[in-house]
């Protein structure tokens, strides 16, 4: 059963970030995705994630591939043309790797590389219409192409959107649907209440949403996202219940755990994004009952 | 200085199109000089709209003003009296003369009557070429005070990059290839080993790649 099947069947999914090695020893990696095999739907491979200069996630994608992982590769916009992304796209989709993740990207200066040259030729919108176009058979200018991929496009939208901007987001979702997106991964949900109230506004469109629920690994991570992430709050409560739990790792499997429970009823899946605490997973999915 | 060049007469027609009354603003520093948003093209351009609006039916007023420079805010007052009496600007100075004059005047639209183009110089008459990227960090000393970023089209720091022949760019026979520039300089500067030493990655993060550029000058500050 591959990704699109389970988009359509309306279980829901089980996705894991698994970060590409910064170089090319791939045991940590594989280790990861053998860690979770058969117990998640897909494993979805970040590309150059915060402008951090690491393996490429086509490249890691394919290796997942060639496991036997339902892999999902990521493609942002930030550090490649348009020629470059769409030629990408092209490769995804030759080598088995159909399902892919269009987002924005983030800017080369917030990277460990912040003297490289911003690329942002195309924005999320014009990457999703140019991936409509291939599937159409041509190309963002117009050419025609010789043979064309067929895709399962996920783009991502800010869960985190409150008040006037989340009018906005709502309109952006709307748009990115009419560009083709067959499912969203959200930005990290911390806050429940929050998410239910985006979900009103984007369930009637009936696209299947992910929610990422990140890892909190500690107070400290938790304050660093309050003060530095835009769009991603964690409410004083989750902070609370972590100060006053002893063990720390446990409180964080349990969280995180919680988070997932409650949006079983609220979308289609999780993505959990581990940022370094690759090995809880198993714990995570255990403490779900998953 | 900044060249910029006057967008085509349709797009300015469209984007008048809601208003009756209008200041058309030019500025006497830069654009004067490139003959895109002085005084003279702010008589000419006036007298097109107006022409254009009557035969359309449309007529609309248009006040003519050339600002000292729309660049610096000491000037904008020039333009007060004026813009209490009309529905918006159409500013014929660069990008960053339009931004202020829409900074100042809140309330009224301001439209762009230029697209404005590079830094650069009148080449000879009536031709104008690019000559600085503003990058934010110069490499003029090493490279014979010719710009590889702005003038090379792969902005190539260690270049020649193979394309070019006969000191021509692969991209255009008008298009001079920088580093045979540059090559033809050092060599007559005597400082051809220059070229000996291979320049680092450019740190990007100093020009537009880096977000919004700031300077604050301290000892400037009041």
């Amino acid at each position: 059963m591959g990704f699109a099947d389970h988009l359509k069947s309306g279980e829901f999914l089980r996705i894991v970030e698994n970060q590409p090695p910064k170089g090319v020893d791939l045991e940590k990696f594989l280790g990861y995705a053998e860690a979770v095999r058969g117990r998640v739907d897909a494993i979805l491979v970040p590309e150059l994630q915060t402008s951090v200069m690491r393996l490429s996630s086509l490249s890691a994608s394919k290796v997942l591939l060639d496991k036997g992982f339902e892999a999902i590769h990521h493609t942002p916009c930030g550090h490649k043309n348009r020629i470059a992304l769409q030629s990408e796209l092209l490769g995804a989709f030759v080598l088995g790797l159909d399902t892919v993740w269009i987002t924005r990207g983030d800017s080369p200066n917030i990277g460990d590389n912040p003297d490289a040259k911003e690329v942002f030729d195309l924005g999320e919108n014009e990457l999703l219409a140019a991936a409509k176009h291939l599937q159409e058979g041509y190309d963002l200018a117009g050419n025609d192409l010789d043979g064309a991929p067929s895709f399962t496009i996920g783009a991502s939208f800010n869960a985190g959107a409150t008040g006037r901007d989340l009018e906005l987001e709502v309109l952006g979702v709307e748009k990115k649907i009419r560009l083709g997106t067959d499912y969203f991964i959200t930005s990290p949900i911390f806050d429940i209440d929050q998410f239910a109230e985006i979900m009103a506004k984007v369930q009637p469109f009936k696209v299947p949403v992910i929610a990422t629920v990140m890892i909190l690994k500690s107070i400290g991570m938790a304050r660093y996202i309050n003060k530095h992430i835009d769009g991603v709050m964690v409410p004083d409560a989750i902070i609370s219940r972590m100060m006053k739990e002893p063990d720390k790792e446990k409180a964080s499997i349990e969280i995180t755990a919680s988070l997932i429970r409650s949006l079983q009823t609220l979308c289609q899946g999780v993505c959990i994004q581990p940022i370094g605490w690759e090995a809880k997973v198993p714990h995570v999915l255990d403490a779900c009952g998953f | 200085m900044i060249i910029a060049e006057q967008k085509p007469m349709e797009e300015i027609l469209e984007m008048l199109a809601p208003y009756k009354k209008i200041l058309l603003a030019g500025c006497g520093a830069c654009v004067t000089v490139c003959q895109a948003g002085g005084e003279k093209e702010v008589g000419v351009l006036a007298s097109q709209i107006r022409l254009a609006r009557k035969d359309a039916g449309n007529p609309i007023e248009v006040l003519e003003m050339t600002m000292t420079r729309q660049c610096e805010p000491e000037f904008m007052e020039e333009a007060e009296d004026a813009m209490k009496e009309v529905d918006a600007v159409l500013s014929i100075a660069c990008g960053i003369g339009v931004q202020l004059m829409a900074k100042t005047f809140f309330d009224k639209p301001a439209l762009p009557g230029l697209n404005t183009t590079f830094l650069g110089f009148p080449e000879e008459h009536g031709v104008f070429t690019e000559r600085c990227a503003a990058c934010g960090n110069c490499v003029l000393h090493l490279t014979g005070g010719i710009c590889p970023i702005a003038r090379c089209s792969k902005s190539l720091l260690n270049g020649p990059c193979g394309g070019s022949q006969d000191g021509k760019c692969e991209i255009s026979p008008d298009v001079e290839c920088a580093w045979q520039l540059i090559y033809d300089r050092l060599k007559a500067l005597g400082q051809l080993e220059n070229l000996e030493n291979i320049i680092p990655p450019k740190k990007w993060i100093t020009s537009r790649d880096g977000g919004p550029r700031k300077i604050v000058r301290e000892d400037l500050r009041i």
